[in-house]
Order: structure tokens, then sequence, then C-alpha cells
């Protein structure tokens, strides 16, 4: 990863995220930081909700949960227009061929098919 | 000659988009209420969609990124969202009045239950989005929705005063019988040039070109395709108007059901003018039908960063199509109240105008932002344009709840 | 340390806090949804002003040509007899809803008298165009009757205006 000026809001939040093999794994929707080094991006409802006005937040989160997944940012690879990650979707836990709507679309006829 | 195809089948595909079952019904009564003096409008609304579908389709074939990634990258969240949650909610309501429109089709060919028609069109629009690829449900509908060109034909035939109908191509105000008209003028100047520049057009456009995997050298066929393209659907509504200034309204006629839109063929052609131009009508309606539900699953998924695209097998992108499914079933949920279809399109036309400068700012931002861009920013020409059609939009947005108050709804 | 809810004062709100804004907000929200549904009821229930009826003639008016032009095409054979019960039977639910709004109303003063005139007329409207939709009708007669409907609905229209 290039060493130099890295513009946190405007480079990094609210980018695309993909893996290694580009497969898209959401959006950068919180950055974890100590003091003033970034430590990890944050993935998921539950901190994007955060940015929300509260009633909002909580009927957000009432319907999508707050799940986060927590991505360490010795992970990012390369930062282009989007945020490229070193490993594999599924071991991060952001793939999307997981869970109820993965199932449900998958039963459907020529789901494999292009 | 793989280019000329190319090109041939964007024009379809931005012909096709743009007559649906809102702007027939508007098009027919500026036609019947004030005869050729609306046309002016539809010159108006052809140029404004025609800039920002170039700007968009510029943007997602420089960036190679959809709109709704850049504007929650330019807007923030919060502000995304809300531009997410507007621009989702016409869209979905649109696709409501196509599926009510449809099934009334349905039911003026074959009789019967308009309510089974409805559930009928749903299982139809499924299998359709489902099974086909992106390019072949851009080329069939685009085709097919062809058939529309007996209404400019008829609408031409209907015509004598073509002085009358070149003046309706300048600004003006017209003759009115009461005070109160002028305020139905203005809320037609309003409500055509919303239906005409809907932003479902643009998202889609630009979703399109990333499904076709459009990259910096596609900028030229952008211009042709927009400029051609759009401008060949603009001829389809100028048809419309035509048979509503020309045809009904010497009879008085102000159609509320798109199946007074196939008299006009009919009159011209008979029986098969009558067939054809309700088939057209069908493959119009269900072309916006089908592209509003995979706008909103755009829309979706490139704000939330999900995998998308018909390019992708669809278990490699759940959310994404589910969110079409979901868009279309909802859909067919609150046609199946009974409400009419074409009270629905007019209440989210009028909607849409509202949101109009929310969903087009970001654009407008995008395009001429040279870290984005590059050297492809927008030059002179495309920023007075963008720029004025902006204000045009802001003043058209400021102005539409007020006249539909003033106006009843538009009636007068 | 989360950077954002780009609104830092947040992340300083204590629960207690954060649980009395969310009230807040929906309480705003429901004050907001009971004033449009009150000034919707209130609207609904107002009593009928001559725009609304000449509005409503409009449309009688307008459906009645359209019918009278349908019928006439199809008579012509340009229109196929499906389309004809078809498009009938939908025009006749508009003018239903139409004289059922005439109806349920009542009107001011001199309105009163238009008001239901109106609606009658809708209703006899409604007649023929359910005799076209079930093909009861013999279309020739029907097509002159639509005809005189169209005539009435014209005058009581144009009475209704403002100059």
């Amino acid at each position: 990863m290039t060493e130099g000026y890295l513009d946190m809001c405007r480079q990094v939040l609210d980018r695309q995220v993909i893996d290694s093999n580009h497969i898209p794994c959401g959006k950068v929707d919180d950055i974890e930081m100590n003091g003033n080094k970034i430590t990890a991006i944050l993935i998921g409802n539950g901190v994007a909700s955060e940015r929300m006005p509260e009633l909002a937040r909580a009927v957000s989160r009432k319907i999508f949960g707050d799940r986060v997944v927590r991505v360490p940012w010795s992970e990012v690879h390369v930062i282009t227009h989007e945020i490229k990650l070193k490993s594999r979707a599924v071991d991060l836990g952001l793939d999307e061929r997981q869970g109820w709507v993965f199932e449900l679309i998958n039963k459907l006829p020529l789901a494999w098919k292009k | 000659m793989k280019k000329i195809l190319e090109i041939f089948l964007g024009i379809l595909t931005a012909m096709g988009g743009f007559v649906e079952i809102g702007e027939l019904v508007f098009s027919l009564n500026a036609g019947a209420k004030f005869r050729y003096s609306l046309l002016w409008v539809v010159v108006l609304g052809t140029v404004g969609i025609i800039v920002y579908g170039e700007m968009c389709g510029r943007i997602a074939a420089v960036t190679e990124q959809p709109v709704f990634t850049l504007i929650r990258e330019r807007a923030g969240y919060t502000a995304g969202l809300g531009t997410l949650i507007a621009a989702n909610l016409v869209s979905l309501l649109t696709c409501t009045a196509e599926i009510g429109g449809l099934a009334i089709l349905i039911k003026l060919l074959f009789g019967g239950n308009y309510f089974l028609y409805i559930v009928l069109v749903l299982v139809f629009l499924l299998v359709c989005v489902w099974f086909m690829s992106f390019q072949v449900i851009e080329r069939v509908f685009g085709l097919l929705g062809l058939l529309m060109i007996v209404f400019v034909v008829a609408g031409v035939y209907l015509t004598q005063d073509w002085n009358g109908v070149a003046w309706g191509f300048v600004p003006s105000i017209p003759a009115v019988e009461t005070s109160s008209d002028y305020f139905v003028y203005a809320y037609f100047v309003v409500a055509l040039t919303s239906s005409i520049m809907l932003p479902y057009e643009t998202y889609f456009y630009a979703a399109g070109a990333i499904e076709d995997g459009w990259n910096p050298s596609d900028i030229t066929l952008n211009r042709i395709i927009v400029i051609i393209g759009f401008s060949l659907g603009a001829l389809l509504s100028i048809g419309l108007i035509l048979i509503g200034g020309s045809f009904l309204k010497p009879l008085l006629i102000e159609p509320q059901l798109p199946g007074t839109a196939a008299l006009g063929p009919a009159i011209v052609f008979g029986k098969w003018g009558l067939i054809v131009g309700v088939l057209g009508m069908f493959f119009a309606f269900a072309g916006a039908a089908i592209e509003n539900a995979l706008t909103g699953a755009y829309n979706f998924a490139h704000f939330f960063g999900w995998s998308w695209g018909k390019f992708r097998p669809p278990k490699d992108a759940p959310r994404f199509n589910l969110a079409w499914i979901v868009m279309l079933l909802a859909a067919t949920l609150i046609i199946l109240t009974g409400v009419d279809p074409v009270q629905v399109v007019e209440y989210s036309i009028i909607f849409a105008v509202v949101i109009l400068p929310l969903t087009y700012f970001p654009m407008l931002l995008v395009a001429r932002d040279k870290d984005y861009m590059g050297h492809f920013a927008n030059g002179w020409l495309a920023d007075i344009f963008g720029w004025l059609y902006f204000v045009i939009i802001l003043l058209a947005a400021l102005a539409a709840i007020p006249l539909l108050i003033i106006t009843h709804g538009g009636e007068g | 340390m989360g950077l954002g809810a780009l609104q830092h004062a947040k992340n300083h709100m204590r629960l207690g806090a954060k649980k009395r804004s969310i009230w807040i907000e929906a309480g705003v929200i429901v004050l907001l949804i009971a004033l449009a549904v009150t000034l919707f009821v209130q609207n609904e229930t107002k009593p009928l002003k001559q725009a609304d009826i000449k509005i409503a003639a409009a449309n009688l008016r307008s459906l009645s040509s359209d019918a009278g032009q349908l019928v006439q095409q199809f008579l012509d054979g340009e229109v196929t007899e499906t389309f004809l019960r078809s498009q009938a039977s939908l025009m006749r639910d508009k003018a239903k809803s139409t004289a059922k709004q005439m109806e349920s109303s009542k009107a001011d003063g001199e309105m009163e008298l238009k008001r239901w005139q109106t609606g009658h007329l809708g209703e006899q409207l409604e007649t023929k165009l359910a005799q076209l939709a079930d093909g009861t009708g013999e279309s020739a007669a029907v097509r002159i009757e639509l005809k005189k409907l169209f005539g009435e609905l014209k005058e009581m229209e144009d009475s209704l205006k403002q100059r």
C-alpha cells in the first residue's frame, strides 16, 4: 500500500470495498481510529445507522439488524476508486452468498446461469 | 459495422424508455386541452433529458461507476439515503401504474377480469427479467415498443393545421377560456417536463452503460445515442400531442384511460391500427415497468455496495435480484388495491418533479468534477446547459405543489 | 472510537438523552401525519364548491364524448367488440365514482341544484355505459343517447365556468 497523504473522508469513507476476487463487499460505513491512525474499516448497518437521526437509527436497526464487520486496516491491499482487500469475502464474513436471501434466490430455477 | 449495431440498439433503448403510461396520458391531454401550444414543452424536456442523460452516460463510461455510488460518495450517507428513498418511491409508483396499465390493455384486447390480469402481468414481468439478459430485455422491449410509431403516423395523418403545429413549438401563452386555465397550462408545462425527465431514465441508462461494459472510448457513442434516441422518443410524444390536438380536442375528449389513445390509430388504420396501438403501448409500459423495477434494485445495490448486475448469475448477486423482485411484488400489491393507475402515475410524476433537483444535482456536480472525470469533465456547453436546466427544474419543483392545489389536481 | 456519526455531539450523548430524542422525533412525525390526515379529512368533508362540480361535469362530459366516439368507431368497424365492451366497462366505473362523489356531499346554496343535476346526469351516463359493457343496448341507439347526454353535460359545465 502506498504511503503518503490519504484523505479519509474523500477517499475511504463511503467507498466500495471489494475482495481479492473483485467481489463487492459493501461500503466503508465507518472508520475505526486510534489517535490519528486508521486501525480498521467498519462495514454494516450497526455503524451505518449511527450516521442517521435517532429515530431513523432505531427503526433501521430494528429492521436491518446491527451487524458490524470489522476489517483490520492491514487487510487493505490497494486503494483506487475502490478499497481492494487482500483476502476473500467469504473469509472476512462479507460474502453475500450466505444467509436467507442467498438461500431464497439460489432455490429459484437457473439461478446459477448468467 | 458492430458499432453501428450498437448505436442502433442503444437508440432503441433510449426511444423505448421515453413513453410510459404517465407520459402518454399527459401528452394526449396536453393536446386535448391546449391543442398544439404545449409542443415546445416536449422540446424543452427532451433537451433536458439529453443533457442529463449525456452527463450520466459520460460519468458511467469514465468512472465506470454507477450514479448512486457517486451520490453516496459526494453527498454522504444520510443525504444519499434520502435521495435513494425518494427516487425509489417514484420508481415504485411508476412501476405500479405501468402494471395497472398493462392489465387494462390485456382486458381491452381479450375481455375478462382486470385483477386476474394484474397477477398475470406480474408473472410475465418476473419471468422476463429473471430469464432474459440485460441486452435481450433492452432489445426486445425496445424493438417491440417501436410499434408505438403507429401513433406518430396517425397523429400526422389526422393533422391539417400545420401552421398551428409550427407555432406550437414557440413558447407562448395560449388563448384560454377562463383565467384558471392559465394555471392548468402552467401545471401541464411542469408535469409534461417532469414526465419526460423522470430520473429513472438517467439512472437506468447509466447502469445499462456499465452492464454493457462502457469505458471512456464510448463517450462519442454515448452522445450519439442520447441525442438521436431521446429525440426519436420525443417524436412519439409529439405524435400523441397531435392526436390529442387534432382528433380529441374537437370532440372535447380529455382521456383518463389509456384505451382512448388507441382510437387515434383505429380511425386511421381500422382494427389493425387499434391492435398495433394497444400492442405498442403494452411493450412501452412493460419496458417501463421493468426499467423501474431494475432501477430500484440498481439504486439500492449501488448505494449499499451490494454485488449487482444482470451480467452476474443471480446467485452471485442475491440482494440485488431480491430487490427487483420485491419492487415488482410491492407494485403489484399496491395496484391490487384497486387504485386507478392513471391517478397513481399523475401523483408520482408531480412527486418526481419536486425531488428532481435532489436527484439531478449530484449528477451535475460529479460531471463537472475533475477529480472524478479528469479531462472528460463538463466542457462549457455541458456546463451551461447543465446549470440552465438545473434552474429550470428547481423552478418547476417549487411551482409543482402550488399548481397542483390551485388547479384541483390539474383538472381546472 | 468511531469517526463518524459525523455529528460529533451524538458521540457524547448519554443513553437517556438518546432515548428522549427518539421519542421527540417520533412525536414530530406522528404530529405531521396527524396534521396531514386532518387536512385531508377536512377537505373531503367540505361542502362541494362550484369548481368541484364543474370538474365533475367536465369529467362526465369528456367521458360521454369518449364513449360516443368509441361506439361510432365500433359501428364503423374500426374497433373490436371486446375492446368496446372492456373500455365501456372501465368508463362506467369512472362515471359511477364521479356520480357517487356528487351524491355523497352537499353543496352551498344555489350549487345544490347543480350538484344534484350533475349527479343525475352521471347516473344516466353510467347506465348507458353499462348497456355498452353488457351488450344489452343497441349500439346505434346508445350512440344517440350519449350525444344527448354530452350536450347536457357541456351545458352544465359551461354554466359553472367562472369568467
